[in-house]
């Protein structure tokens, strides 16, 4: 069940009315069941590897809290971690690892193929597991209190609004809103719902749009040469921000409906004047996890700058993997973990940095083109397209029909452009105004008739957008 | 009190939605009018007028774009001297819909033909924004549409609009076209030249897209079809499609196809005149898809649907 289908827009409502019908105590087990059905929408087999994880680290997490030794505490938790990546490698990584030991093979001239059955990746593995993971760590840590009602926690693992793709929740904030006695909070729910709205106005009217140019070039590159590529890398920025960051928007909006407030996922990332900065404001809670369970285990910045910046290539790599089973990720991940290293050398003036406005704008449009270099290795399908990409973005770029051609090959005429692209001036000017204020917020507070109509023109352009044939997944439930 | 306002605030949201909505069809109605005429649906009502106008006995040819492609209505109506009606459009569409646009004009002493390749398992139209594009506000064959589409039609209606307009502010737009500038002849198919699909050159298929008609809810459907037929005085005939083949085909497809003419049967009031695997065809015979014959293959498969016409005794 996608957020931009017919069967959520029938879905959500019942779950919220009957939700805010029943009595308190029976809403847990309301938002499991939803959480599940949510899931078996998919596939409805993949239920019992969310049952499993949620089982593992349940008990790992009780096991931990009664033991006394600890020794057995940190045997009990290796184990439940272990098992909870090897479901992840297995599901996501088998395959990749088994080819790249036959290219391993293949370099020693020894060629052997393995027939594997094909495993569909099950959505959301990788946010699920990490959130147990989490859980089982800070049970550990002591930072959070073992969660002894089976229900509650494993709502937590399944909340169907952030199961397939985030925000990677903490339990103790999430546990902690739904185990207290809720009353229908009407700010918190229609806050929820303009929250929603953005989302979808950021996946239908600028993802969808944008996708259909986006895989037109990276599904045929060897078909396309300069400019085109760079308006195919442009585009591709664009989408994932308003792909992703438009699920995130949803997700949180609709935990919202329920009395759940989910972590912020993004904060302008484009707007960010260095590649940590972006960091911050990027899938903030993916990069917070890898900083809270491998960065900081690994030793952070204690340990000196050389230490220092082994542990960033460590977690950036982590993060590229994590990604997907593939080189590219990596590869994506190893270049922001180098940007990263070099800010880390080269950052002394940290104070200074933020007076000059020039310097700051000339420094967030530099982070912004490398961002999106970055993102081709993310993008590509496989390393040669990606080095393809580099090899011919700057073809033709002496002739003085550079640009124009680029636009011609992907049928980018004015009226398409008139017709399509002003939607798109939203996005910028949403985000530089959301790092001073909340825009929701802002807008909330104006007169009845200005505010009815942006959300009677953005509910229009919704319902116009999804009914084009090109709506597609959302790009991290592959993830 | 703070849900009751909510719940308040969402209801008048949607009254206003749904009035802008009711202001606009009447705009949209006179203003622009209809404007997808000069496309390849825009045949829809030049093939209902013609259904509509023969009072006499005639053949009626229903299905999807196979038949628009695939039958030379001239060879039919010379062997059999019947007035033949080619109602074939699009898989976009369903099949079901292709029945509800021949259910219009069923009178004593036809012969409907049913020759789709998609199965009838359901009678909703799977692409609703190709239902308003071929329907616009033909009113007047508003009833082929069943009451499964109406919420599918209702929530596409905003995307045909906007491009309705974008259609009449860039003048691309029209609202009558003729047959003949659509590509079509007098009977509905379509005439213009379709070279073969030779070393395929226009698509490559390479697989065999075996028949889905047996499903039981296919079947339930064929029957109320048939039934309606009976009950006008009319005759239901199932016909097969043409099966695309490229290089060999497994002894186990082929012995599917030819069972399959009993499979069908099997439960069926009306009548199955076709073997399947006569309707195997060379892929070099196809056009653009593996629907759509060259005139070459329409030939070959009007030749074989009339030698199975006359075995069933027409």
């Amino acid at each position: 069940m996608q957020f931009n289908s017919l069967e959520y827009a029938i879905f959500l409502p019942i779950v919220f009315i009957v939700y805010w019908l029943i009595n308190d105590k029976y809403r847990w087990l309301l938002l499991l069941l939803s959480s599940y059905v949510f899931y078996m929408c998919w596939n409805p087999i993949y239920v019992f590897l969310l049952m499993g994880i949620t089982l593992v680290s349940y008990g790992a997490a009780l096991l931990i809290d009664n033991v006394k030794l600890s020794k057995w505490k940190r045997l009990i938790l290796s184990i439940s971690i272990a098992v909870c990546v090897l479901l992840l490698v297995y599901f996501k990584y088998f395959g990749f690892l088994v080819h790249s030991f036959e290219n391993v093979l293949n370099l020693f001239r020894v060629e052997k193929h393995f027939s594997l059955m094909e495993i569909i990746l099950p959505v959301g593995i990788s946010f699920y597991t990490f959130q147990a993971i989490s859980y089982i760590i800070d049970v550990y840590r002591g930072t959070t209190k073992v969660e002894k009602h089976f229900g509650y926690y494993a709502v937590y693992i399944s909340f169907f609004p952030q199961l397939v793709a985030g925000p990677i929740e903490r339990s103790r904030t999430f546990l902690m809103q739904l185990k207290k006695e809720k009353i229908f909070d009407y700010n918190q729910a229609t806050y929820g719902l303009k929250k929603m709205v953005w989302g979808f106005y950021k996946k239908l009217a600028i993802a969808d749009v944008l996708a259909q140019y986006v895989n037109r070039v990276f599904g045929d590159i060897t078909s396309y040469e300069g400019f085109s590529l760079i308006l195919a890398m442009l585009f591709f920025t664009i989408q994932i921000y308003c792909d992703f960051s438009g699920y995130s928007d949803i997700a949180i909006g609709s935990a919202k409906l329920f009395g759940i407030n989910l972590m912020d996922n993004f904060k302008s990332p484009y707007f960010s004047a260095s590649i940590k900065e972006f960091w911050n404001r990027w899938h903030i809670s993916l990069s917070t996890w890898l900083k809270d369970y491998i960065y900081i285990p690994l030793g952070g910045n204690r340990k000196g700058k050389l230490r220092q910046i082994g542990n960033l290539m460590i977690t950036f790599c982590i993060s590229g993997l994590w990604h997907g089973a593939n080189y590219t990720y990596i590869i994506w991940g190893c270049i922001h973990g180098i940007l990263n290293s070099i800010e880390t050398i080269f950052d002394r003036n940290k104070n200074s940095n933020n007076k000059n406005k020039q310097l700051t704008v000339l420094r967030v449009v530099c982070v912004f083109i490398v961002c999106n270099f970055a993102w081709v290795f993310f993008r590509a399908e496989n390393l040669s397209d990606a080095i393809y990409f580099f090899e011919n973005m700057l073809r033709g770029i002496g002739s003085k029909d550079y640009i124009k051609l680029g636009f011609n090959s992907l049928e980018l005429n004015k009226f398409y452009i008139l017709q399509r692209f002003p939607l798109m001036i939203l996005l910028p000017i949403y985000d530089f105004f959301s790092l001073k204020t909340d825009v929701i917020h802002w807008v909330s507070k104006q007169n009845l008739i200005i505010r009815w109509s942006i959300y009677f023109i953005m509910i229009n352009i919704i319902i116009i957008m999804m009914s084009y044939a090109s709506t597609s997944e959302f790009i991290y439930f592959q993830f | 009190m703070k849900m009751k306002l909510f719940v308040k605030k969402i209801f008048w949201f949607i009254i206003i939605f749904i009035l802008f909505w009711l202001m606009i069809l009447p705009i949209h109605y006179f203003v622009l009018g209809n404007q997808y005429a000069n496309e390849y649906t825009g045949i829809f009502t030049v093939k209902m007028d013609r259904l509509m106008s023969i009072d006499e006995p005639k053949l009626i040819l229903v299905g999807d774009s196979n038949i628009a492609f695939g039958i030379s209505s001239e060879m039919l109506e010379e062997q059999f001297g019947m007035p033949v009606v080619n109602l074939g459009l699009h898989g976009g569409l369903g099949e079901y819909f292709h029945w509800m646009m021949a259910k219009n004009g069923v009178n004593e002493g036809d012969i409907i033909i049913y020759a789709g390749a998609f199965p009838f398992d359901n009678k909703a139209i799977p692409d609703g924004r190709l239902a308003w594009v071929t329907m616009e506000f033909h009113t007047e064959y508003y009833n082929v549409l069943s009451k499964e589409n109406y919420l599918k039609m209702l929530v596409y209606y905003p995307v045909y609009f906007v491009n309705s307009l974008n259609k009449y502010i860039s003048g691309q737009g029209s609202s009558c076209v003729s047959a003949k500038e659509l590509g079509f002849n007098e009977w509905g198919d379509v005439c213009e030249y379709r070279p073969n699909n030779e070393d395929n050159q226009f698509f490559e298929k390479d697989y065999i897209s075996m028949p889905k008609l047996e499903t039981r809810i296919s079947k339930q459907i064929l029957n109320e079809i048939n039934e309606y037929c009976e009950s006008k005085g009319a005759t239901f005939l199932i016909a097969g499609y043409p099966i695309g083949i490229d290089g060999e085909i497994t002894d186990g497809q082929y012995e599917e196809l030819c069972g399959y003419r009993n499979k069908l049967q099997s439960g069926l009031n009306c009548k199955v005149i076709s073997n399947y695997e006569d309707y195997l065809i060379d892929y070099k015979y196809f056009h653009n898809t593996w629907l759509h014959l060259s005139s070459e293959g329409a030939v070959i498969r009007t030749e074989q649907l009339i030698q199975d016409l006359i075995d069933y005794g027409l």
